[in-house]
Formats: C-alpha cells, structure tokens, sequence
C-alpha cells in the first residue's frame, strides 16, 4: 500500500498544481465554473422537491410508484456509470502513458490497477455525485428527513451502487481483454454489445411502467404500501431495485425493513470490487501485454480492405473531403467511439419504440397531455445534449496535437469548422426530427411540424454550445473522447444544456396546456401562443447557436 | 524571400522572441542553432502560423504572413520538432489528408506520394497505422508531408532527432539537393554537425535574441581565430552571464 499511497499523494499535488489558480483568467473561469455548479445544484435541489410534489400531491401516484419509477431511473445510471467505466477504463488502464511509465519501474500491478480504478471511478463521477448530492438533499427535505438520513443514503446505498456499477464495469472490461486474445476483439466486443441491449430490452419489458401504474392505481387510495408481488422476481436481484427499496422503507419511516437491501447493496459493491481487484492482480499485467499484440494482429488484417472501401465512397482531393473522411476513418477505427455510439443509438430506439406508443386516445386530463408532450420534447433535447457532449464537445480537442498539420495549411478555421460541424449536426438534427415524429405520432400529430422547428432550433443551439465549449475548455492531449466528456468543462456545457431545457420547459408548458385545455374543452385548435413561444425559443436558439460558434472560431486562432 | 522583422514574442510577462531581424534568401539552407529555451520553435511556429505575433512583420516573397497568412501557408512546408500524427491513419492516409488540404489533384497527389515514398525509404511501412511507428518512421512521413505541394520554403524543427543514421543520410540528402533546386530551407537544430555538413548559412539565437547571423563560411573563421571546435564556440557564444 506504500506505493500507492506514493504515488497518489504526487497524483494529487500534480492535480493541485495543474489547477491552482494563478491568473486572473483562469480565477474568473472558475468563479463562473462555481457560480454555475451552485446554481445547478440548487436547480436540483427545487427540481426533486417539485418532482416529488408533482408525482404525489398532483398526480397521487403514491410512494410505491414514486420508487419504483426512481428503480427505472437508477437502472439507466447504473448502465451508464458501467459502460462509461468499461469505456474510460480501457483507454487509462491499457493505452495510457501513466501506465506504461508505471510498468517500467517496479510497481506491483495491482497497485497501478487500484490507482486507475480510483482514478477513472472519481474523474467520470464527480459531476453526478455533485448532482445526485442536491437530489437527494432535495428528496430528504421533502419528506423532512434529517440530515443523518441523507449521511446514511449517501455512504450505505448511493456510493456503494456507484462502486457496484464501476467494479462490474471494469470485471467486463478484464473479461473482454481476457477473451478478446482467444475470440477475437470484433466476436467478443460485438457479443458483449448484443448482450447489454437484449438486458436492456428485458428489463423495460418486464418492468412495464404503464401495467405497473394500472395495477397500482386499481388499488387506489391505498397506493403507498408496497406491492412486492407486482415486481418481477429477477429486477428483485438488481442493484437499482434495492437503492429504491431502501429509500422506500426509509420514507416510510421503517428502517429495520431497509437494511436488507442496503446489505445487499454494501455486500455486491465488497464483493464485486473484491472481484475486480483479484482479477486485476491476476490478470492485468497479462492482458496489458496482450492487448499490445491483440492491436498489432487486427491491422494487418483489416487496414486496406477498409482503405479502399473509402477510398471509392470518398476522394481525399480537396481539404472538405480530406477533412470528413479523415474525422470518419478516426471515428471508426476507435472502438470506444464506436461502441458508446452503438449503445446510444440502441438507446434511442428503444425510446423511439417505446414512445411512439403513447396516444392522445389513452388520456382525459388536458394537463397531464400537456405534461407528457413538455416531458417527451424535454426528454428529446436530454438525448440531442448527450450526443452533442458525446460527440460534439470532443471534437476540437481529438483533433490531439496532430492538429498543426491543419492549422499550418492553407485552410481557413471558419471553413474547417463548419467542415467539422456540419456532418454531425445533420445528424443530430436528424436523430431529433426522428425522435420528435416518433413521440408525437399518437399523442400530438398536429403538433409534429411545430416541434420539428423547435427540435431544429435547439439542436442547432445545443451543438453550437458544445462546439464552443469544447473549444475553450479544448484538451489536446487527453486521446479519449469520453474523458473530454466528462471533463470539468464537460460537465458546465451539460449544465449549462440544463438551464437551457428549463427555459424552454418554462416557455412551452404554458401555451401546450392551454392549447389541449381548448381541444378538450371546446375541440378548438388554439395556436398563437405557441407560436409565439416558438418564435422565443427560435430567437433564443440563434442567439445561443451564434454567441458560441463565434466564441468557438475565436479561441480556435489562439497559440497551438 | 523570407523577411523577419523586429519580431517579437510575449507569453504574459516573459519575452519568448526579443526583437529579431533576419532575412534568408532563396536557395539558402539556414541553420537555426541555440540552447534549450533560447527561442527556436517560438520564431518557427510564428513563421507557420502556429503563434500570433506579439509585435515585428514576417514576410514571405514580399506576402506579409499575418494579413495573408493563407498564401504565406501555401508556400511553406512545416516540420515540427514532435512529429505527432492521427494515430489510426496509416501513413499514407496521412500523406493523402496532407494532400487533400493544399488541394492537390489525385493524379498529381498520387506521383508525388510514390515519388516521396520511394525518396525517404517509407513503402515497407506506410500501409501500417502510425500507432505502430518508431519516432524516426513518424518523422520521415512528416517529412515527407512537408514536401508534398512543392512549398518554396520548408521550415523543419530539429529533423534530426529520431531518425537513424541511414534516414538522417538520406534527409540531408534531399535538403542539399532542394536547395540547389531553388528551394529554401529553415532549420532549427541541436546538431552542429549537420549544420556544418549541411548549411550555407547559419543564426544563433539566445534568450530570445539573434547573436549570431552570417554565412558559413564566417564561423569557420571564427572557430579558427578560436582555436576551437564549432561545439566550444557554440558553447562560449550562448553562454549565461
């Protein structure tokens, strides 16, 4: 452990260095880094607490509901904390320089691979945990809980969950290394892609929201007790199912009923970092080297097979074609970009299916249609926000320090750009459009047109603002898209996208309520107001869009 | 042909480049010695583009670089002192996006690649991703993507490094044949002994300043009148008060 502890006291004066504020810049960049955490952070407190007055005292859905619905949503976190750490911990245990520097003094593994494991675990998690901090604060406050209680759920059942999902994480990532040398990386990769969607697939299918809400309700007014036998067995024996347990019988003031899951929570996070740390000692030095030759084997193969394919789809004679080719060549032939992608394109299916099921037919309250319409656009930009910090943030930065054979050519940067942009806000606008048909189909088709223009406009804002941030928080030298991702200007363009979504929530809701209050009430078509609400919002969009693309371009000129 | 004027560069309160004058004409092959830190690769990438300049003019056939950087850009062919390049492009993708944004036609960009493969000795490897290159393969293909528009002037940071003798051989080589053609060449580097091998003129720089500019043949005579070899007199012109 001396080692360890060595070299993660010079990580940390590093850490502190290469943040200490010595600039008047740099003070100023913080302070607004600050300000906008606190910010959020009190956005989120008032977030839960509205949230939960809305789903008990507005929608009387209950405490069981309430929970159940809190299940689904840390079952999507546990997924993304487990493939965004299989992700990071692929590129900083196998491809970094610190490792490769570690592995040639005499540095146990297990060491190195303990420090990584920590490193990637806190690096891609303090954003959320900040976030998660003022939700809970917010949960317990509303059911005026004390301040012990959030000790507890914090320490006993949320960190734990994290390490739960990050240890799995990185036990899937020494098993794929491990396999990858025997199958072949595309068989197992490909395989293991197949296995997290079909997951993914049975767990909305045997939570069903909506059967869940009509079972429970059927039971009305006594829809806070807990309806066990409504769950599946098999989600009973899921992390996110004894995170929401727990806070169940917390809630319900019934502690010695929330220590099982709590137990089992704490008991997989031992068992499974326990697991992780032994299969690293045992494995990690091993599959460090393999994954050296595992790389050496797949070119061979395969370079100019995929060279020529290219080669007929797209010319590299002139610097447009030069510069889209080379961004899709990069883009293909790094497997985190490409899997993170998959994934997320799975997601949006899902969604698109499952979406495009809700139908106007279904309700009779005006405001809950309201509601649903506001939540699924709401829910829409969340999806064009994350691909644009996913794949529009990095976009500069991955560009890495190869980027003077660029900036000294004849190329102006406005032209290269725009190169860069384009492309993939098409596709984003693209993704959006679909996502927004789909959600609007049975519950607002006359409203597709409408919220098409809407998408259109604040994809172009979304992706213009992460382009922009992404430039003036540019990392040259991180190699992973998914750590500039997560990075701490990363996480102010998501906050930032927040804010943006608030205000827009705040400008919509209005004019849809009262729009489907007319239809329902006197079955007039009332648009005015939410024309003007989208003409705001356009405004509003271009403004943003302009202000960041122009920040991007100019920080862009600066020394390289 | 290349005009360095007052140039001056400033990060906060520290002067990286202080006030040089330099004109190199056509055909030279300027050597641009100094210490570590002296100001080699600032002046370098404010000639490429890569830096603003703090004050001073850079001209280029007469074409000021900062109001016209874009034809000063055509004309030049920029070597850094790190050759970095896109990871999972092989080489000669690397060499066709190099082609690509200097808008060289297929044909023209195809003869010139083959050309330059087979001039720097690179054909066993550039079908391979550059991951997997060694510091002297990576160097010569960004040597070699340098070259690829005709540029009138190539501008290479320490091309020596990395490179083993037979490549070092073989670059020094092409420069000297380059220069005789008409092309103009700007070289910071360590080595002194290229630069005596190599060079027909040479500069000096220290703490940002040029304390030494003439032709070749001038230190020579300098090392003489020393009775010293070009290291001790390299030694005793850049030493610290």
């Amino acid at each position: 452990m001396k080692q360890v502890y060595h070299i993660l006291k010079y990580k940390l004066i590093g850490y502190v260095k290469l943040n200490y504020i010595n600039s008047f810049s740099k003070l100023l960049k913080e302070l607004g880094s600050s300000i906008v955490y606190l910010a959020f952070a009190v956005g989120a407190f008032f977030f839960a607490r509205t949230t939960l007055k809305f789903v008990l005292v507005d929608m009387k859905l209950g405490l069981f509901l309430l929970h159940e619905f809190l299940s689904i949503v840390f079952f999507i976190f546990f997924i993304s904390i487990n493939i965004g750490n299989i992700l990071v911990a692929w590129s900083t245990l196998y491809k970094s320089d610190e490792t490769t520097y570690l592995f040639t003094k005499p540095v146990k593994p297990t060491n190195i691979f303990i420090i990584k494991f920590f490193d990637n675990l806190f690096y891609s998690s303090s954003t959320l945990l900040l976030i998660l901090l003022s939700l809970f604060l917010g949960y317990v406050t509303y059911f005026e809980l004390n301040i012990f209680t959030l000790v507890f759920i914090i320490i006993f059942n949320l960190l734990p969950f994290i390490i739960n999902s990050a240890s799995l994480g990185v036990i899937v990532l020494l098993i794929i290394v491990k396999l990858a040398s025997k199958f072949g990386a595309a068989k197992v990769i490909g395989t293991l892609v197949v296995l997290y969607i079909v997951s993914m697939f049975f767990f909305f299918k045997l939570t069903s929201p909506a059967r869940l809400v009509y079972q429970v309700m059927s039971q009305y007014p006594n829809v806070d007790q807990y309806f066990g036998y409504l769950i599946a067995p098999v989600i009973k024996f899921l992390p996110n199912k004894w995170f929401s347990d727990s806070l169940y019988w917390i809630v319900r003031e019934d502690i010695v009923r929330s220590i099982p899951s709590t137990l089992f929570q704490l008991s997989a996070a031992i068992i499974n970092m326990t697991i992780a740390v032994l299969l690293g000692g045992k494995w990690y030095y091993q599959t460090w080297l393999q994954n050296i030759s595992l790389k050496f084997n797949f070119i061979k193969n395969d370079e100019k097979k995929v060279h020529k394919l290219f080669d007929k789809l797209i010319s590299w004679n002139s610097p447009t074609a030069a510069i889209i080719k080379k961004d899709i060549l990069l883009f293909f032939r790094d497997s985190s970009q490409v899997i993170h992608f998959s994934i997320l394109m799975a997601l949006i299916l899902v969604f698109m299916s499952s979406v495009s099921g809700i139908s106007l037919m279904n309700f009779t309250d005006p405001q809950l249609i309201a509601i649903i319409y506001s939540t699924l656009l709401i829910f829409n930009i969340l999806l064009i926000s994350t691909l644009s910090l996913r794949f529009v943030f990095p976009i500069i930065s991955l560009e890495g320090q190869s980027f003077w054979k660029i900036k000294s050519s004849p190329l102006q940067i406005i032209k290269l750009v725009n190169i860069k942009l384009f492309p993939v806000l098409l596709s984003i606008v693209m993704v959006g459009l679909l996502l927004n048909y789909f959600a609007n189909l049975k519950l607002a088709p006359h409203l597709i047109i409408i919220s098409s223009i809407m998408t259109m406009f604040v994809s172009l804002s979304v992706v213009m603002l992460n382009f922009g941030m992404g430039v003036i928080f540019v990392r040259y030298k991180e190699k992973n898209p998914i750590r500039i991702s997560s990075s701490q200007g990363a996480s102010l363009t998501f906050l930032f996208s927040m804010i943006y979504m608030a205000v827009m929530l705040a400008l919509i809701i209005f004019p849809i309520t009262f729009h489907f209050r007319l239809i329902f009430s006197s079955y007039y078509y009332h648009y005015s107001y939410i024309y003007m609400s989208v003409y705001i919002i356009s405004v509003l969009s271009i403004f943003i869009g302009a202000i960041f693309y122009i920040a991007g371009i100019k920080y862009l000129k600066v020394d390289f | 042909m290349l005009k360095l004027t007052s140039l001056t560069k400033k990060f906060d309160n520290f002067t990286a480049v202080d006030n040089i004058d330099l004109t190199i004409n056509k055909g030279e092959l300027f050597g641009f010695l100094g210490p570590n830190g002296a100001g080699k690769t600032t002046t370098i990438k404010m000639m490429v583009g890569l830096y603003s300049l703090s004050s001073g003019s850079i001209h280029l056939d007469g074409i000021n670089a900062v109001e016209d950087h874009l034809s000063v850009k055509r004309m030049v062919g920029y070597v850094p002192d790190q050759p970095f390049l896109y990871d999972k492009l092989t080489g000669l993708e690397f060499l066709l996006f190099s082609s690509g944004l200097y808008n060289i036609d297929k044909e023209t960009s195809k003869k010139k690649i083959d050309y330059l493969i087979d001039l720097l000795k690179i054909g066993n490897w550039v079908n391979k991703r550059t991951e997997e290159y060694s510091q002297g393969m990576r160097q010569r293909i960004t040597i070699a993507s340098a070259l690829l528009h005709d540029p009138k002037i190539i501008v290479i940071d320490e091309p020596m490094v990395g490179l083993d003798p037979q490549s070092a051989h073989i670059i020094k080589a092409v420069f000297k044949q380059m220069c005789s053609e008409g092309t103009t060449i700007f070289m910071s580097t360590h080595s002194l002994n290229v630069v005596e091998e190599i060079c027909t003129r040479v500069g000096i720089i220290n703490l940002g300043k040029i304390i030494f500019d003439d032709n070749i043949q001038k230190l020579e005579e300098l090392k003489k009148h020393h009775d010293q070899n070009i290291e001790e007199l390299f030694i005793e012109l850049t030493k610290e008060e």
